[in-house]
C-alpha cells in the first residue's frame, strides 16, 4: 500500500521535530483544562474579517458589499498573473486533493451510474470535445468548446457534425487494448452504446446515424437540428472507449477504466485512496503552451467523503493542495494557513443550489397564487446575510452564462423577468386570500446532508410559519438518502407537498436546465411541470442555432416559469476554493467538474512551480 | 461449567438471531432501497423492475431474510450491492481489526490511566490530588466523544499542526503508520472510558478500604504499598472489570463517530456507510458481527468473575 506522504517528511518526525516549548506546554495545558472555554469561544467568537470594497470599486447593484468585495478580490482573472506563472509550466510532482467515493466501484461509464462517474472517468478517458479550463480561461464562459480527442470539427449544416481525430492517439497500454490507436470506429461504437444508455441516451435522442468515412473521421447525422448537441457533448459522460474492452464487460470494462486519458488508474480503494500515474503515451498537448500533458507525475486523492473537519486539518497540514470551503470563515482560515495560498470565488452549477420543488398537481398548490404566496413569505436577503455570511445571491436554476452574464441574476433582475420574489408577507396574505386558502398546512421534506442547505430550508420553514402556515418538517439525514431519492427521483411523494432539493441537471448546456426539468416528456422532469407552453418553448430552443434567437426563447421560458412559480427559488451560494501557491491551473468553474468542484476535468493541466 | 457454557451459547445464538431480524426489519421498513441510492434518476418502470430483480429486491421480505440467513449458515454473508459485488465478509474482515484495535487501545489507555488515578484518588481522599483527579474524571464523563474529537481535529491543526493520516494501514502492514492513525482516536475514546474506570475504581477502593481485613492489615503494621496493592486493589477490581465489560458496548457505539471523523475504515465506518447506501447484506453482516462481539464480551466478563472471585461458581443455576 502506497502512502500519501511517502516522499514527504514522515508523520512522526513532523510531530517530534517540534520540541515542547514553555509556550506550547502552556497551550497544551490550556487546551486540556479548558475544553469548555473552547466551546464558548467557538460559540461566541466574532465574525471573520470585515469585508470592505476595494478603493475605486463599488458594490454591484443588488449585491451585498461583502460579496462584491470577495468577487473582486478572488476573481478568476487574477489567476493568470500569479507569481510563478510567467516562468511557465514545469513537470513532476504528485498532486493531492481530497476526493469522495461517489460511485460503487464499477467503472461502467455507460451504465446508470455514468453521472456519478463523470467525477472520476475524465482522468482516464477523453471525450470528443471539452471546455477550456486553465488559469487563463474565462471560467464563467460555458461556451468555449475546445478540442479533446477530436482535433477539430465542422458543422456543414444543422443536421451534421464531422469530427476529425488525430493520428497516434492511443488507449492505455493495458490489455485487452494494449496501447492500440483510437479510430473512428471506437467513437462510433461508444456513441452508439451511449445512445441506448440511461444517462447519456436522452442527449443523443436526435442523433439519426453515425458514419465513419475513414479511420480518423466521424460524422454524426441528426434527424432534427440539435443546437444543444456540441455543448452538451462536453459533459464528461461522453467518453470514448474501446469495443474489445466493452465486450468483456464484467471482467474488464467495469473492473478498470481503460481509455485514452492522461492518467492510468493505480488504485481505487475507498474509503482509503484513489491514485493514478501519468499515461506516458498521452496524446494531448497544452493548447496554450504546446507542452506535452500531463504535467504532474501522479495524483493521490485520499477519499475523505466530504469529511470537512478532516479535509481542513489536512489542508492546514499541507497534506492536500486544494480545498473547497463551505463558509466564508473557513475560506478566510484556509487562505491564512500558508502565505502564498490562492483563493478563488465562483458560483456553483445552475442546478446545484437549494430550492424547492412543489407538487404542482395537488390542491391548493396547483394554484399559482398559493405558490407565489409561499415565495413572497421568504426573505432571501435575510437568509443571505443571516446564514450565508453574505456569500450568496438569489437562486434560479438556469445558466446565467448562457446570456453572456458573468455573475448570477440579482433579485431586481429576476423581478424584472417576472419572478414573484421579494419578501412581502402582506402580498402573500392577499394572494392566499384571493385563492380562498384560509389555513394552509404543508409537509416539507428536505435533505440535511449538506448542512448549509439544511439551514436554509429550516429558515424557510420558519418564514412560512411566521406567515401563518402550518409546516410539518420532514428532515432527511444522509443515512436516509434512499428514502429521499425514492421520493424525488421515483416521484413517490406520499403526503409530501414541497421538497427541498439541491440538484438539477446536470449538464453543460442550458438545454439541461430548460428541456430537462420543464418539458413534460423529459426523463429529467422531476418537478411535476406539465405546461404545453413550456413544452413548445423548451422544444423550440433545442432547434435554434442562432444564439440570439435561442437566448430570446430561453428568456421566454424563464419568464414563463417564473410567472407560474413552478419552483420556489431561494439562494445561489457561492463556491470558495483555496489552493496552495505552488499549484497552477487548478481552477474552479461554474460547471464544477474540476477537482475543487466535484470532478476531475483538467487534472492533466495541473503543474507545480516547486516541490511541495 | 459445561452446562453453563451450553446454555449461554444457545442464548447467544437466539440473541444474535433476534438482533439480525430487528436490524433487517428496521432497514427494510424505511422507504427507498439500495437501487434508489444507486440510480439517482428516473428509469422506465420495466427497467427498474429488472434491476430490482437482479438485486433480489423484488422478493418478499421473509424470502430475502431467509436467503441471507441460509447463506450465513453456509458461511456466506452475501455480496455488497455496491463495491463491485465485493463479498460482505471480505469487507468486514478488513474492517474488524481496525475496530478491535481501536477498542483495545481505548481499554488499555483507560486501565493505565483510570485504575491508578482511581486508587490515588481514593487513598488520598479529599486532598487536592483527589479533587484534580475527580475534576479530570467529571470532564471525561461530560464531554461527548464526538465533540472532543472535533475539537482535537480543528484546534489540533491550528495550534499543534496535528492532523491524522489520510490513508490507513493495518498494524501488521506497518505498525508505525498504523499508530499514526490510531493513537489520537484511541486516546479520545480511552479518556472517555478512563473517566468511568477512575470513578468506579475510586468508589470500589474506598469500599474495600473499610473492610475488616484491610484494617487488620494496617494493624499488622504492613506498609501502605503492600496493603493497597495486595489487599485493596486485588479485591477492588471485580466491579471495575464488570464495568469495563459493559462499557465495551458504549465504546463500540462511539467508534462509529470516531472512525468517521478520523477516517478509520473500521466496522463503525462500514456500518455508517452501509446504512446510508441501504447495502442490506453489509448492514446485516456488520450488525451480526458487532452483536457477536458484544455477546462474546459479556460472556468473557461472566467467566472472569469466577476466575477473579472464587466465591462465584458457574455451574448450576443460581450463582450468576
Amino acid at each position: 500500500m502506497r502512502y500519501v506522504n511517502d516522499d514527504e517528511e514522515s508523520y512522526w518526525s513532523r510531530m517530534f521535530r517540534k520540541r515542547l516549548t514553555r509556550r506550547q506546554a502552556l497551550r497544551m495545558a490550556a487546551l486540556g483544562g479548558a475544553g469548555a472555554l473552547s466551546a464558548a469561544y467557538l460559540a461566541c467568537r466574532g465574525e471573520g474579517p470585515t469585508a470592505t470594497v476595494a478603493p475605486g470599486e463599488s458594490p454591484a447593484a443588488g449585491v451585498s458589499s461583502v460579496l462584491a468585495d470577495y468577487r473582486s478580490r478572488f476573481h478568476y482573472s487574477k489567476l493568470k498573473d500569479l507569481p510563478g506563472q510567467k516562468e511557465g509550466p514545469k513537470y513532476g510532482g504528485t498532486f493531492r486533493f481530497s476526493h469522495y467515493q461517489g460511485f460503487t466501484g464499477a467503472w461502467d461509464i455507460t451504465g446508470p451510474e455514468a453521472d456519478a462517474l463523470a467525477s472520476f472517468a475524465p482522468n482516464h478517458f477523453n471525450g470528443l470535445v471539452t471546455f477550456r479550463q486553465d488559469d487563463f480561461s474565462n471560467v464563467h464562459n460555458l461556451y468555449e468548446v475546445v478540442s479533446d480527442l477530436a482535433q477539430r470539427w465542422e458543422t456543414p449544416d444543422q443536421l451534421t457534425v464531422t469530427f476529425r481525430l488525430p493520428q497516434g492517439a492511443r488507449f492505455h497500454n493495458v490489455p485487452p487494448v494494449s496501447g492500440r490507436e483510437v479510430t473512428s470506429e471506437d467513437v462510433k461504437f461508444s456513441l452508439e452504446v451511449y445512445k441506448q444508455s440511461v444517462a447519456q441516451g436522452p442527449i443523443l435522442a436526435d442523433v439519426d446515424r453515425i458514419e465513419t468515412p475513414d479511420r480518423y473521421t466521424v460524422t454524426v447525422r441528426f434527424a432534427r437540428p440539435a443546437a444543444y448537441f456540441l455543448q452538451s457533448l462536453t459533459y464528461p459522460v461522453f467518453l470514448v472507449f474501446a469495443r474489445e474492452a466493452y465486450e468483456r464487460k464484467e471482467e474488464v470494462f467495469v473492473r478498470q477504466p481503460i481509455g485514452t486519458g492522461p492518467f492510468v488508474l493505480e488504485r481505487w480503494d475507498p474509503p482509503n485512496i484513489y491514485s493514478m500515474r501519468k499515461n506516458p503515451q498521452y496524446f494531448r498537448k497544452d493548447p496554450r503552451t504546446g507542452m506535452q500533458l500531463p504535467y504532474v507525475d501522479a495524483i493521490e486523492a485520499p477519499i475523505l467523503n466530504l469529511n470537512v473537519t478532516l479535509e481542513e486539518a489536512a489542508f492546514r497540514d499541507g497534506r492536500i493542495h486544494t480545498i473547497w470551503t463551505h463558509t466564508r470563515r473557513a475560506f478566510d482560515q484556509m487562505l491564512a494557513t500558508f502565505p502564498d495560498n490562492v483563493g478563488q470565488l465562483t458560483t456553483p452549477p445552475p442546478g446545484f443550489q437549494p430550492y424547492i420543488t412543489v407538487k404542482l398537481d395537488k390542491p391548493p398548490l396547483n394554484d399559482q397564487r398559493v405558490r407565489a404566496a409561499l415565495q413572497h413569505l421568504i426573505d432571501i436577503d435575510a437568509i443571505v446575510e443571516g446564514i450565508l455570511e453574505g456569500m450568496a445571491g438569489p437562486g434560479l436554476a438556469h445558466d446565467f452564462s448562457f446570456f453572456g452574464k458573468e455573475w448570477p441574476w440579482t433579485l431586481e433582475e429576476l423581478q424584472a423577468m417576472g419572478a414573484n420574489m421579494g419578501y412581502d408577507p402582506q402580498k402573500a396574505r392577499q394572494l392566499l386570500s384571493a385563492a380562498g386558502v384560509g389555513r394552509l398546512r404543508i409537509k416539507f421534506m428536505y435533505g440535511i446532508g449538506e448542512p448549509i442547505h439544511a439551514e436554509v430550508y429550516r429558515t424557510v420553514a420558519n418564514f412560512w410559519r411566521q406567515g401563518g402556515i402550518e409546516v410539518v418538517q420532514d428532515e432527511v439525514p444522509i443515512t436516509e438518502i434512499a428514502r429521499f431519492n425514492a421520493a424525488f427521483f421515483g416521484k413517490q411523494w406520499g403526503d409530501v407537498d414541497v421538497m427541498g432539493f439541491s440538484f438539477a441537471g446536470p449538464g453543460m448546456d442550458e438545454d439541461q436546465y430548460c428541456y430537462g426539468p420543464l418539458n413534460s416528456r423529459s426523463p429529467r422532469n422531476f418537478y411535476w411541470v406539465n405546461d404545453p407552453t413550456l413544452d413548445e418553448l423548451t422544444e423550440r430552443q433545442r432547434r435554434q442555432f442562432d444564439i440570439n434567437e435561442r437566448r430570446r426563447t430561453v428568456e421566454e421560458i424563464i419568464k414563463r416559469e417564473l410567472s407560474q412559480s413552478y419552483r420556489i427559488w431561494l439562494v445561489n451560494i457561492y463556491k470558495m476554493a483555496v489552493r496552495r501557491g505552488f499549484v497552477f491551473n487548478v481552477v474552479d468553474t461554474i460547471h464544477a467538474w474540476h477537482n475543487i468542484g466535484w470532478g476531475s476535468k483538467g487534472n492533466e493541466m495541473v503543474w507545480f512551480s516547486r516541490a511541495p | 461449567m459445561t452446562s453453563y457454557l451450553v446454555r449461554r451459547g444457545a442464548a447467544s445464538i437466539v440473541v444474535l438471531l433476534l438482533v439480525s431480524i430487528v436490524a433487517f426489519l428496521l432497514i427494510h421498513l424505511q422507504k427507498g432501497d439500495a437501487l434508489t441510492v444507486k440510480l439517482r434518476q428516473r428509469l422506465p418502470e420495466e427497467q427498474v423492475q429488472q434491476l430490482r430483480a437482479e438485486m433480489g429486491l423484488d422478493k418478499p421480505l421473509w424470502e430475502q431474510y431467509w436467503t441471507w440467513l441460509s447463506g450465513v449458515l453456509r458461511g456466506d454473508m452475501g455480496r455488497s450491492f455496491f463495491r463491485e459485488q465485493q463479498p460482505v465478509w471480505d469487507r468486514i474482515k478488513a474492517a474488524l481489526p481496525v475496530t478491535v484495535e481501536l477498542v483495545a487501545l481505548a481499554i488499555v489507555i483507560s486501565v493505565i490511566v483510570g485504575v491508578p488515578a482511581g486508587v490515588i484518588s481514593a487513598v488520598r481522599r479529599n486532598s487536592l490530588l483527589d479533587q484534580v483527579t475527580r475534576l479530570f474524571s467529571v470532564i471525561g464523563l461530560t464531554i461527548p466523544v464526538f465533540w472532543l474529537a472535533t475539537i482535537v481535529l480543528v484546534y489540533g491543526g491550528i495550534w499543534f499542526s496535528y492532523s491524522p493520516p489520510l490513508t490507513f494501514q493495518q498494524f501488521w502492514e506497518s505498525p508505525m503508520r498504523n499508530l499514526e492513525a490510531m493513537w489520537m482516536p484511541g486516546l479520545i475514546l480511552g479518556y472517555a472510558l478512563s473517566a468511568i474506570t477512575m470513578r468506579i475504581t475510586r468508589s470500589s477502593v474506598l469500599e474495600v478500604m473499610r473492610q475488616d481485613y484491610v484494617r487488620t492489615a494496617w494493624a499488622k503494621g504492613l506498609g501502605e504499598q503492600v496493603v493497597i496493592v495486595r489487599h485493596v486493589l486485588a479485591n477492588s477490581l471485580i466491579p471495575v472489570i464488570t464495568v469495563l465489560g459493559n462499557q465495551f458496548v458504549y465504546i463500540i457505539g462511539s467508534t462509529v463517530i470516531v472512525e468517521y471523523l478520523f477516517h478509520l475504515p473500521g466496522l463503525g465506518f462500514v456500518a455508517f456507510e452501509s446504512i446510508a447506501t441501504r447495502d442490506y447484506f453489509l448492514v446485516q453482516g456488520t450488525v451480526l458481527v458487532i452483536g457477536a462481539m458484544v455477546v462474546a464480551m459479556n460472556f468473557l466478563v461472566d467467566l472472569s468473575y469466577a476466575w477473579l472471585d472464587p466465591r462465584v461458581r458457574l455451574a448450576g443455576t443460581a450463582q450468576i
